[in-house]
């Protein structure tokens, strides 16, 4: 249970994003992919779905290739993988309730109508949202409560692998404490592979298990938290010495997480 | 100059090619998926209406504008008997599906983009996908059957609306009365008319259908990406309209021909 990049390669017209990147992402882990702003590190999250195709190399999810995967079993790889995006990609023209029910209906094993409501108002309850908004227009609520529903959306179906797309990205500190703290609980109680893109280095130390930065088409560097932070890489010292200016606090590595049931 | 050409003809065949591939996948999700009607009548329900009140509107007037053209030019020849026959021809023929179909782009069409071109920025298109949900399916099958459905019911609606205002005007302005305009109808048309006029209402429904949808489909580039799918989707649109009126009536006159060639050797009535 893994999902493994081959010498990926990855360009858009003349300006390459990826060169010839390999990494893998081991069952339970929590990977941060780090990097300035356009080195690719969405561009690698939209490859695991299928989403975006590499130009060379290969994606494996499970052992899957991702990138000749029929239609059919790349329907099948994406129900294994919850993806939250940068925006909250709600769809406007329903409410919060077909919205989180949105992956849930399409499943293999149909549920009945109360069973996705109850599965509904479960995946709110975990990220800190009331029936209240249940009948709600995305439009209706705030941009922080429409990032948590777009989180509920992606865990209602269980999806075996987490992509974030920068998950905290216009959240205020607590939620974004909230958000962390939820994708470490959900690794270590229920397994869950998640893979974040951020810039946040700060909150890649406190719960990451590795760390993976990106610069200049390629992997600047890739190891445990206590590895990246030895790095002699001017990049990784600017990340690290950015972070210095944070409360101390935030740097250190969490141990448990109330909130999911083990 | 040449290379202008050649650059221009490179576009011009990319355009269509990506067009055609588009459709293809429109085409082949439609017939591997069977049968959910709900999503697609509610697309020709809110489309029709939100349309009619403009058609209805526009049809009133560019009825009345034949009447008045046409009634200038029968006058001459004492022929403004014909006058029904003419307009109501004219309407049926030509006029009618080009106008509605330029209405259905300017304002269906322009919607359509809008919206998809939104959810594709704001990766909606991408987060369906994410959950195994097929895009064209859920989202551009139920709007591009929408709007083809919903011209052929437009035009039938705006012809209607269109004759009566035309019947009306010819009264008070030509000093024709209502029998006598829809007395000369029968004379002009005939139910191959209204089937000419029904082909080129969903060619053109279909092509404000797929190139609002293209367009939308495949914007990137945040809101300047949005604008610019709306922009090329009216253009496109309406210049494709404007070369397929072309062609389909050199179609259609040279199915007509055919057909009197055919009552011809039937010793038919000519």
């Amino acid at each position: 249970m893994s999902i493994r990049f081959e010498s990926i390669s990855k360009s858009f017209g003349p300006k390459t994003i990826l060169n010839n990147v390999t990494f893998e992402v081991s069952k339970g882990e929590i990977l941060f992919i780090l990097g300035k702003s356009g080195v690719g590190k969405s561009v690698t999250l939209k490859q695991i779905v299928g989403i975006l195709k590499p130009d060379t190399g290969k994606v494996y999810v499970d052992d899957e290739d991702v990138t000749t995967a029929s239609q059919n079993a790349l329907a099948d790889i994406r129900k294994k993988c919850g993806m939250v995006f940068q925006h909250p990609a709600l769809l406007d023209s329903l409410t919060v309730l077909e919205n989180v029910a949105f992956g849930l209906r399409t499943s293999r094993a149909p549920l009945s109508e109360a069973e996705i409501r109850q599965t509904v108002l479960e995946k709110l309850a975990l990220v800190n949202l009331g029936p209240d908004i249940l009948q709600s227009k995305p439009t209706e609520i705030s941009y922080g409560m429409q990032k948590r529903v777009s989180l509920a959306r992606t865990l209602a179906p269980a999806p075996s692998y987490l992509l974030f797309d920068e998950p905290t990205t216009g959240l205020d500190p607590i939620t974004t404490n909230f958000v962390n703290d939820l994708i470490f609980d959900l690794s270590r109680k229920l397994q869950v592979t998640s893979v974040v893109v951020s810039h946040d280095m700060a909150c890649a130390l406190k719960i990451a298990d590795k760390i993976l930065v990106l610069d200049q088409a390629r992997i600047l560097a890739h190891g445990s938290v206590a590895e990246i932070k030895k790095s002699r890489e001017p990049l990784i010292q600017s990340f690290l010495s950015e972070m210095l200016a944070e409360p101390t606090e935030s740097l250190a590595p969490r141990t448990e997480g109330p909130g999911i049931p083990a | 100059m040449r290379l202008f050409l050649q650059k221009l003809g490179h576009q011009a065949l990319h355009e269509l090619g990506d067009l055609a591939l588009f459709a293809g996948k429109i085409l082949r999700t439609t017939l591997s998926t069977h049968g959910n009607m709900g999503p697609v009548l509610s697309q020709v329900a809110s489309i029709s209406l939100r349309s009619l009140s403009t058609v209805a509107f526009a049809g009133v007037f560019v009825g009345a504008i034949l009447v008045l053209q046409f009634n200038v030019i029968l006058a001459k020849y004492d022929a403004q008997s014909f006058l029904g026959g003419l307009n109501t021809s004219a309407l049926i023929r030509s006029v009618g599906p080009l106008i509605i179909s330029f209405l259905l782009a300017g304002k269906i069409g322009a919607y359509t983009a809008a919206e998809l071109g939104t959810m594709r920025v704001t990766e909606q298109i991408d987060a369906i996908e994410c959950l195994g949900t097929n895009p064209i399916q859920y989202l551009i099958v139920p709007r591009f059957m929408g709007i083809v459905i919903s011209s052929v019911i437009l035009l039938a609606l705006g012809l209607l609306i269109s004759v009566t205002g035309s019947m009306v005007v010819a009264n008070y302005s030509a000093g024709i009365n209502f029998l006598q305009f829809a007395s000369s109808i029968p004379k002009f048309i005939s139910i191959g008319t209204f089937l000419g006029g029904m082909f080129k209402s969903i060619t053109y429904g279909t092509i404000v259908a797929l190139v609002a949808c293209h367009k939308g489909y495949t914007a990137s580039g945040g809101a300047r990406g949005v604008g610019k799918a709306v922009t090329l989707a009216a253009v496109y649109t309406n210049l494709y309209i404007v070369i397929a009126n072309y062609l389909t009536s050199e179609i259609l006159s040279w199915l007509e021909s055919l057909s009197h060639y055919f009552n011809l050797l039937a010793g038919g009535p000519t």
